[in-house]
């Protein structure tokens, strides 16, 4: 095999090649989804939205079921009677709805709801302040928005507090000015929130729900945002809050919740298989350095011919020659491993250093390119060695 | 009797030829005895030679070696009759080009099972008897041919065994160096080695007890 250095490096740098990568891949992968699940947390994991929904089989006729099924009084009484609920807000949408300043325009989300909101969904604003229990005691015209809406209507401006916009709504059928004291911080999440299919409302605008169901002459509520005591109470907290209001309105309406966990549990799924699939196409390169060492070995074999032969005359057995070949096919790989893990946890560090994502490097991904790159060694030499082993001791002798 | 062949013969393909290199053939040996097989090329010398060396198997007939029915021998223990019973020297010597000669004599006691240490020092004692101790670092390639063959001798004799095969020994060396080689085997016929000798050189057929002469696969 020295005879052939170049020939025997290429196929080890297959080897290493398919181990650095599966490190290197595997690594990201995994540490691409930590990143991505600290992301999420900004959220706020222990948030969760509940709402009524209309089901066919729901067995009180339609005439029965008059009025709202969540309203004001509903969301008073919920933290007395959900102890695993620690903050609830109502929310009233206007969606799609207009805001106007002079001769700019932006589309929003009309968000109507309490203070409660902003710690819950983590809503901070980057200037100004949010809106507070004052607002909407006084029923005060103000709003909270999204930096989106404030650089539409003020793009020249800096600071947009106390200007007055006017909101053009779709459910609201009046036009009200509202002066704007604060704007939204932005959560630098754009990954995330494409993957989980939690949009990210850079047009979202906060009013005091007190005005909007004064416009609409209501005391209901569209959706309740609350949050769980603790962070994997979500789902727990959500099906007392639904328990709660089935049993107040004796199953008139039926209701449905969403929770951080649900997008939490798609994301990584996601991210799952995301990463998986990384490290099956590093395999596969695995595999083909196994390849490549399974050539050197078959030419290696047919140009020791003559030795096994010699070796078969002074007592070797077949185990013998297929031993040896084995070890040599395993050595290389084996080489070929190492080195590649070393490339691939130096690789993995320096990314963790340029991107400062800590904590990247994935032991179970070491430990699988270990492996991998030794079954691939022993794999790979197995045909090889079987082949010298089987050789006739004259034919090989005789071999030139 | 060392060796005893009854009726053997030897039949094998080649390039879609069947080609019978030994017919219905007997012979024997007996132990100490240094026996020469002679012959044209193709007359089935080497043929021989495999056959009494455990490399091949007969077509027909039966091989007894020390009593034994090679016949009925496994491959694992035609294998361990070549380590242990036989010695091959060859025409071309057949040492491994890339290992010492130091490791190449060793090479039969590593099959054997012989661990390092004990390896090094019975290959070293046995280069010493040949007279090449001082060369046991170097590669075969570094050495005269008749150094070389040496070496070989020496590979053969490391685990002591009964038999002593050796395919033209002389063949690749000068007379000088070939009357050397065959002194060594005359010494070891004194020792009560059982050698036998493929050769085409009458003078070397000389130093053998009986001779054996093959024409088309029989004996002349």
């Amino acid at each position: 095999m020295a005879s052939h250095r170049l020939r025997t490096s290429l196929s080890i740098l297959g080897i290493i090649i398919g181990v650095a990568s599966v490190i290197l891949v595997g690594s990201v992968g995994m540490s691409g989804k930590n990143a991505i699940m600290k992301e999420l947390e900004m959220f706020g994991l222990r948030s969760l939205y509940v709402f009524s929904s209309y089901k066919e089989d729901n067995p009180i006729k339609r005439k029965e079921r008059k009025g709202d099924p969540i309203t004001n009084g509903d969301i008073l009484a919920i933290p007395a009677n959900c102890p695993k609920v620690t903050s609830v807000a109502p929310i009233c949408w206007d969606w799609g709805s207009w805001v106007r300043h002079r001769t700019r325009f932006a589309q929003v989300r009309l968000i109507a709801t309490t203070p409660a909101i902003s710690r819950i969904r983590n809503e901070l604003p980057e200037i100004g302040r949010f809106l507070t229990e004052e607002d909407l005691k006084n029923n005060r015209r103000v709003c909270v928005v999204g930096r989106d809406i404030a650089k539409k209507l003020f793009p020249k401006e800096k600071d947009p507090i106390g200007k007055e916009i006017l909101h053009i709504g779709r459910r609201l059928p009046k036009k009200t000015r509202y002066t704007i004291v604060g704007v939204l911080k932005v959560e630098d999440t754009p990954l995330s929130s494409k993957i989980s299919g939690m949009p990210m409302e850079e047009n979202k605008m906060f009013v005091p729900i007190t005005i909007f169901q004064r416009a609409l002459n209501t005391k209901g509520v569209d959706d309740i945002v609350a949050e769980a005591i603790l962070q994997d109470q979500g789902e727990e907290a959500a099906e007392e809050i639904k328990g709660f209001l089935e049993k107040r309105y004796k199953g008139k309406f039926c209701y449905e919740s969403e929770t951080m966990q649900q997008h939490i549990d798609v994301t990584n799924q996601i991210l799952g298989t995301v990463a998986w699939i990384g490290v099956i196409a590093a395999v596969v390169s695995l595999l083909v350095g196994g390849i490549g060492i399974m050539n050197v070995m078959v030419s290696s074999v047919a140009e020791r011919t003559r030795e096994i032969g010699i070796r078969k005359s002074l007592g070797a057995r077949d185990k013998d020659i297929l031993f040896q070949f084995l070890t040599e096919a395993s050595v290389l790989s084996i080489i070929g491993g190492a080195i590649g893990i070393l490339i691939g946890i130096s690789a993995t560090l320096a990314i963790e250093t340029i991107s400062k994502h800590p904590s990247l490097l994935s032991r179970e991904f070491v430990a699988l390119a270990i492996f991998v790159s030794c079954l691939v060694g022993i794999l790979s030499g197995l045909y090889p060695a079987i082949r010298a082993s089987r050789l006739d001791p004259i034919d090989a002798l005789r071999y030139e | 009797m060392i060796i005893e062949l009854s009726n053997i013969s030897k039949v094998y393909q080649m390039g879609g030829n069947r080609v019978e290199a030994l017919k219905d053939l007997s012979f024997a040996c007996n132990e100490g005895e240094f026996c020469a097989i002679m012959g044209p090329s193709g007359s089935g010398k080497s043929t021989l030679m495999h056959i009494i060396g455990c490399l091949t198997t007969l077509s027909s007939g039966v091989y007894f070696l020390e009593g034994r029915d090679v016949g009925k021998l496994s491959k694992d223990d035609l294998a361990y009759t070549r380590n242990r019973k036989i010695g091959f020297v060859f025409q071309t010597f057949n040492l491994l080009p890339r290992f010492s000669v130091l490791s190449n004599v060793e090479l039969p006691l590593l099959y054997r099972g012989i661990q390092g240490k004990e390896r090094r020092e019975q290959a070293g004692q046995m280069l010493e008897r040949v007279g090449l101790a001082f060369r046991k670092r170097h590669l075969p390639s570094q050495l005269s041919g008749g150094e070389q063959q040496r070496v070989s001798i020496a590979r053969a004799l490391v685990l002591n065994p009964k038999l002593i095969l050796a395919d033209e020994p002389t063949g690749n060396l000068d007379s000088v160096t070939g009357k050397e080689i065959m002194e060594i085997f005359c010494k070891l016929k004194e020792e009560g080695k059982t050698i036998i000798l493929v050769t085409h050189n009458q003078e070397n057929a000389q130093f053998a007890d009986k001779i054996l002469t093959l024409r088309d696969g029989r004996i002349e």
